[in-house]
């Protein structure tokens, strides 16, 4: 019996191809049944992937709308608040796979599969491998009055011990957060590990500092190339061709109207610091372009402050989707997607760089 | 106009409504609780694999039809339209079921801030069926105005077979549809269920008010269901 098309309905699909959305039937309910799979899925999907007619120019849309996300936030503060704070893992889930799943490409949306579960567990290692240390070296000297020299190390190694978990975390948020994000059933995955980035990071930090901020262009994009060519798609890598020092000169710009223009040149800056990075990113023949501007940048930015400050947080859900909405209205997909040859290749990844994230209250944008 | 006088429920018959309108919630709730945390999917992707592969040309159109049957587009206006004909005997009680059906409608769209899950198609707001809710509650609603006007058992009984296969064939045909989980489908039944019977002891309540503050209902317990 000819299969109904799984995406469209088209009802009699004869040779695996729908004539009418041009969906490999196999391979996307192979896709669906992904989708819905834990992390575990690391089997691969040898098939094709479906070559349609396809545009050259693509974007991605959000269908999200303030009011669905308001409504979610507005039972997770209840759920939290009956749990004493122990549903804060699962909601913070709950926004992911909503922004997730309405987040759509070529038809088909963007799933989320991490739980709060994994979350809380990431949580409470992250509180025994760094916040419990940290907390006893800090407390226990001034218990037992210590002496001044034995406190000035423990603050350097302290210090030290900060530097060195932040790239930590920034890597493992990455590895998880992309672990668990899938489109058509692929999985998106991280191999990048944390020794060379924990090399970029405490490098660029001490440059940054000496060279008074003036290395921060070549360190963020130090920064950007490593978290953008580490990631892959299935089985394809992103590629990043950024070099620091095109963004110096911007950079430079920016600082010298610092002041005149009251601190506004910084989303200047901020966007066109956006646009190389979008614009260097490739995806096999898939290019990225980036078109967001200084002027609408900052418009959105500063109004997002004003409206949550004066909503006490209410309007928070509203500037998560505008936010959201700016930035795919501004990014585009050039060249084919390519799509075929990509298999599923699922890396599993803890939660814990997710929870010592949360531990050091930083989202670190990755 | 309200010459005739509805027919108000006993008081075992409300308790008995009420266990099951618990029940049913609970079995919402449950059912929602299931759908967040993906407990079920192995067992719901099994069902939804069978209905995809069931897909067959001749059923696309009957399926979308009944699919359409409880859509709010649809239900909403024979709301209206229900109401209508009621209000030539009790302008009350057709005004009260108009607003439960506007309730439902809200309540139905609402619910779906409990379990954020993605379709089987990928779009978002699975859980329930907001389809199946809404035929659930109309023909509850419907078998209850039935009641509630003494309608013939004849009737009765052909509106309850009639009301059961809508509901079967509607939600049938959204996890046909690829559009639902079982579990939404089911939730939304439960969640209908909640609501309407619910919605059919606010009514009651209300009508025994009006009787008594008339000084003319009948006593408690002198009708059958």
């Amino acid at each position: 019996m000819a299969e109904a098309c799984p995406r469209c309905g088209y009802p009699a699909v004869a040779d695996d191809k729908c004539p009418q959305c041009n969906v490999v039937v196999s391979l996307y309910q192979a896709s669906l049944e992904k989708l819905r799979r834990g992390p575990v899925a690391a089997a691969s999907v040898a098939e094709p992937a479906p070559p349609p007619a396809a545009p050259a120019v693509r974007r991605l849309r959000f269908h999200g709308s303030a009011m669905g996300l308001f409504g979610i936030q507005a039972i997770n503060a209840l759920l939290t608040l009956l749990t004493l704070g122990v549903f804060y893992f699962w909601a913070k889930t709950r926004v992911r796979r909503y922004v997730m799943g309405e987040t759509e490409l070529e038809g088909d949306r963007f799933a989320y599969h991490g739980t709060g579960r994994e979350l809380l567990v990431g949580f409470a290692k992250g509180v025994v491998v760094f916040f419990i240390p940290t907390a006893l070296l800090t407390i226990l000297p001034e218990i037992y009055q210590a002496p001044p020299e034995i406190r000035s190390s423990l603050r350097s190694l302290l210090w030290l011990v900060g530097l060195l978990v932040v790239p930590v975390a920034m890597v493992g948020a990455r590895r998880y957060r992309l672990s668990r994000m899938s489109w058509r059933g692929i999985r998106f995955s991280f191999r990048g590990g944390a020794r060379p980035f924990i090399g970029i990071f405490v490098v660029g930090t001490i440059l940054t500092s000496l060279t008074l901020g003036l290395y921060y262009p070549v360190f963020v994009t130090q920064r950007q190339a490593f978290m953008v060519s580490h990631a892959y798609f299935g089985s394809r890598k992103f590629d990043f061709e950024g070099r620091g020092r095109d963004l110096l000169k911007p950079f430079l710009v920016m600082l010298l109207l610092f002041v005149p223009t009251l601190g506004l040149s910084w989303f200047w800056f901020a966007a066109r610091r956006q646009r190389y990075f979008t614009e260097r990113t490739r995806f096999g023949a898939t290019r990225f372009r980036c078109s967001i501007a200084g002027g609408p940048l900052a418009w959105l930015q500063i109004s997002n402050v004003l409206a949550i400050v004066l909503s006490v947080g209410l309007l928070w859900p509203w500037t998560v989707v505008r936010s959201l909405e700016f930035t795919l209205r501004h990014t585009l997909l050039h060249g084919p997607l390519e799509l075929e040859g990509i298999h599923q290749d699922a890396r599993g990844a803890s939660a814990m760089g997710e929870g010592l994230a949360g531990l050091l209250d930083a989202d670190f944008g990755v | 106009m309200n010459a005739a006088r509805p027919r108000v429920l006993s008081a075992p018959q409300r308790r008995r409504l009420l266990t099951l309108a618990l029940a049913a919630g609970v079995a919402f709730f449950v059912l929602a609780a299931l759908a967040e945390f993906g407990v079920a999917i192995e067992a719901e992707w099994w069902v939804q694999h069978a209905a995809q592969a069931a897909r067959a040309g001749e059923l696309e159109m009957p399926m979308r039809i009944m699919s359409w049957l409880g859509d709010g587009w649809v239900l909403l206006p024979a709301a209206g339209l229900g109401g209508l004909l009621v209000s030539r005997r009790h302008a009350a009680l057709a005004r009260s079921l108009v607003a439960a059906g506007i309730g439902a409608a809200a309540v139905a769209n609402l619910a779906k801030y409990l379990a954020i899950r993605q379709r089987p198609n990928t779009v978002m707001w699975a859980y329930p069926s907001a389809h199946t809710f809404g035929i659930v509650v109309f023909v509850v609603l419907l078998l209850y105005v039935l009641w509630a006007l003494e309608a013939p058992p004849s009737r009765r009984a052909l509106a309850l077979a009639a009301g059961c296969v809508l509901v079967v064939a509607v939600g049938t045909s959204r996890v046909y549809l690829n559009a639902h989980w079982l579990g939404d489908v089911l939730g939304g039944v439960a969640g209908g269920l909640a609501f309407a019977l619910a919605a059919v002891l606010v009514l009651d309540r209300r009508l025994r008010a009006a009787a008594a503050v008339r000084g003319a209902a009948r006593p408690l317990g002198a009708v059958g269901g």
